[in-house]
């Protein structure tokens, strides 16, 4: 059972080296698929705008 | 997630039937159900699957098919026009003791005129559909939350997509090695969730593709366009603002211009002014027109005298003998007023007298000669008379004629003297009006005040001229003043665009650095996952497999395709005995679990069916092990659950039962006894 996102890719995620804010954005967007898949009437395309406008303020480019 | 107990209720052989799963000893976490075939295993699965998902996915046996969930006895007891209910109830519970309560309920309703005897009997009408019930009792907290879309948790806790990977049915197990490599690569991505990568790297490229048709209203442009637009406006915007400038600066010349013409003009207005305001143009024609008027006063006081004198001439002779009019008038007037003239009787009035002889005061006279002798006389002196009279009144007349324009004359004399004086008058003042314009202007210079007045036109015409143009000039300003807002719109809108293509950019640019991570850990993971997968079923396979040294390697390629490597170097799966397969099957599925993303209990239905005894007895040691953590219930036949497996075994199993089960004319009954 699974209320979360299997650790196994969260520990890889944080294992990439890459900023913090790329992190937190792949997390939150696994959350949005999760909700998702378990049936979340959610529109992704909004959600995602959200997380991009939210964690690439922040994100410094290389 | 474990499941604290399952309570059924007429769900098929289940009359009423409570499980416990839970032990206190927290480190067992196997169950064991042992039943003969058909008692009731499959459909224990399938109350759970019906409880959660509403199905009973798990296949029925051929005594169940085409019959209602409801316990057949239970319905062949049932009277005509009651109603039953079908129940099954769980409780589940996490690690942080968090619980989940769920209950599913279908009612069935016996039809009327039923005799509840006959082929009839089984006939039920499902009466009421009660959707899933769940209670949610938070970790710490006291108080059940009703939960409003259970589906949806349900669905977190335990997808139906991929519950037969936690629900097995070992009798299909090892056909899921002849479906396609597809199927288990699909259902290992969802059970590692890497499906939730796959489809975040998939949406998110969707997004990054988006990114500027959303924003900016059309596909990607190339921020050299957008740079160029801003420059390209910049530019036109400093032209305008130069062109402003200098038609600003033309704009204050003219101004300038116009001050000094109007000084000019208030110059030589005020030499003018000092010049008692004379205006030699003016005054010049007003002297004109006086002494154009002087002209025709005098020409026509000359005609009036004239015409006065030739009326005296005329007049004068009278004039001289008016004395003697007057007193032959008189004379007349006398004779006249004294009846004298003319006579005063009518000589046809003396003739009638005569001719009818008889007088005016009555007396007859036709006898009396004398009378008629003196009447005879008056006729006979009467026509000298009369010559005479008339002739004096003739002369009366005349004189009376002379004598009345002698008066009209001097009527007549006295108008032309008014006039004449009013003409002279008129004359003189103009006289004098000329003498003094003409004062005026020989005091100035004539010229001087000319060229003045010339000077001062020639200013004002300038003047006008150029607060005509200064007019234009503003409007010209106006218009580009107009021209220079409208390109600095643009341009702001362009340098918005342009701001907001960068920002753009800048998220581009962190999609695809989040995309090439995104790929990067799914890659990893898949490779880590297979790897872990494969090591672990080769590991399980080679531990539990009876011919230790017949098969030596177990692969796995990226598709999920499994091969199992036989000494001799050949692939071998085609090979497998039946219990092999399923050992395999059961390695493999014991491996999936433990990179397994999901918390979910497992349920194994005949986990040993077609397995001999020693790898039996090894399966019982290791899945254990294999599955540590995870609460395990085994749905087993007596003789797969020997006295050496239920040993093994012993250590980590919980709660045992034993399904009693009793046949029925139709369905049967099973009742949970607990042994252990």
């Amino acid at each position: 059972m699974s209320e979360t996102i299997n650790r196994r890719i969260l520990e890889k995620i944080e294992e990439m080296e890459c900023s913090r804010e790329i992190k937190q954005f792949l997390k939150e967007i696994l959350l949005i698929e999760l909700r998702i898949f378990e049936g979340g009437s959610i529109r992704y395309s909004d959600e995602y705008s959200k997380a991009i406008k939210k964690y690439a303020v922040n994100y410094k480019e290389v | 997630m474990k499941i604290e107990y399952i309570k059924l209720k007429n769900f098929r052989q289940y009359v009423d039937e409570t499980i416990n799963f839970l032990s206190e000893d927290e480190n067992r976490n196997f169950i064991v159900i042992v039943a003969p075939n058909g008692a009731g295993k499959t459909n224990l699965v399938n109350a759970i699957t019906w409880c959660l998902y509403g199905k009973e996915l798990h296949q029925l046996k051929e005594k169940y098919l085409g019959l209602p969930l409801i316990n057949t006895t239970v319905l062949k007891n049932m009277k005509p026009g009651t109603t039953v209910n079908v129940e099954v109830e769980m409780m589940m519970v996490d690690e942080n003791n968090g619980k989940i309560f769920l209950k599913r309920t279908q009612g069935f309703r016996k039809p009327e005129g039923q005799s509840g005897q006959g082929k009839n009997d089984n006939d039920v009408i499902p009466a009421m559909d009660q959707p899933l019930t769940m209670l949610r009792l938070n970790p710490g907290q006291k108080d059940w939350i009703l939960v409003q879309d259970p589906s949806y948790i349900v669905n977190r806790l335990i997808p139906q997509s991929i519950e037969e990977y936690f629900f097995f049915d070992c009798e299909r197990l090892d056909k899921y090695f002849e479906e396609a490599a597809g199927e288990i690569r699909d259902a290992v991505f969802k059970i590692s969730q890497l499906q939730l990568l796959e489809n975040a790297i998939v949406h998110l490229d969707r997004k990054k593709e988006s990114l500027f048709k959303e924003e900016l209203g059309n596909k990607r442009r190339d921020a050299k366009d957008i740079e160029d637009r801003v420059r390209g406006l910049t530019e036109q915007l400093d032209e305008m603002k130069k062109i402003k400038d200098r038609e600003e600066k033309a704009l204050a010349n003219l101004e300038m211009e116009k001050e000094e013409a109007e000084q000019e003009e208030r110059k030589y207005s005020k030499l003018l002014e000092s010049h008692e305001n004379i205006n030699v143009q003016e005054l010049e024609k007003r002297r004109n027109s006086v002494n154009a008027e002087l002209e025709t006063d005098k020409k026509k006081l000359r005609e009036l005298e004239k015409e006065r004198l030739n009326m005296l001439v005329k007049i004068m002779p009278t004039m001289l003998i008016k004395t003697a009019i007057d007193k032959t008038s008189g004379f007349i007037a006398k004779k006249m007023d004294a009846g004298e003239i003319p006579p005063d009787f009518s000589e046809k009035f003396i003739e009638k007298i005569l001719e009818t002889g008889r007088c005016i005061c009555g007396a007859d006279i036709s006898n009396s000669d004398e009378a008629k002798k003196k009447l005879e006389a008056l006729i006979k002196g009467h026509d000298k008379l009369s010559n005479w009279s008339n002739e004096l009144l003739n002369l009366y007349h005349d004189l009376e004629i002379v004598s009345k324009e002698i008066d009209h004359f001097k009527e007549k004399e006295v108008i032309y003297d008014d006039q004449i004086r009013e003409i002279e008058e008129r004359i003189r003042r103009n006289t004098i009006t000329v003498n003094e314009i003409s004062d005026k202007l020989d005091k100035s210079s004539i010229e001087q005040i000319r060229d003045w007045n010339n000077k001062l036109q020639e200013w004002r015409k300038i003047k006008d001229k150029l607060s005509e143009d200064i007019g234009w000039k503003k409007a010209q300003i106006d218009q580009i003043r107009a021209q220079i807002s409208k390109l600095e719109k643009l341009r702001s809108d362009a340098i918005t665009t342009h701001e907001k293509y960068k920002e753009l950019k800048h998220y581009d640019a962190f999609c695809e650095e989040c995309l090439r991570i995104a790929k990067k850990v799914k890659d990893e993971i898949m490779r880590d996952v297979k790897n872990e997968i494969e090591k672990k079923t080769k590991e399980q396979f080679l531990e539990l497999i009876w011919k230790e040294k017949t098969y030596t390697d177990v692969k796995i390629d990226d598709n999920y395709k499994i091969s199992v490597i036989h000494e001799s170097g050949m692939e071998a799966i085609g090979t497998l005995s039946a219990g092999e397969r399923q050992v395999l099957a059961l390695s493999f599925m014991a491996a999936l679990n433990s990179v397994s993303g999901f918390d979910a209990p497992i349920i194994i239905d005949t986990p040993l069916g077609r397995i001999s005894r020693e790898p039996k007895i090894n399966i019982a040691k290791n899945l254990p092990n294999y599955l540590k953590g995870k609460q395990v219930t085994l749905l087993v036949t007596e003789e797969e659950y020997t006295h050496e497996v239920r040993e093994k075994l012993r250590p980590s199993v919980a709660k045992e039962y034993k399904i009693e089960f009793k046949e029925q004319e139709v369905g049967g009954l099973a009742k949970v006894v607990e042994i252990r």
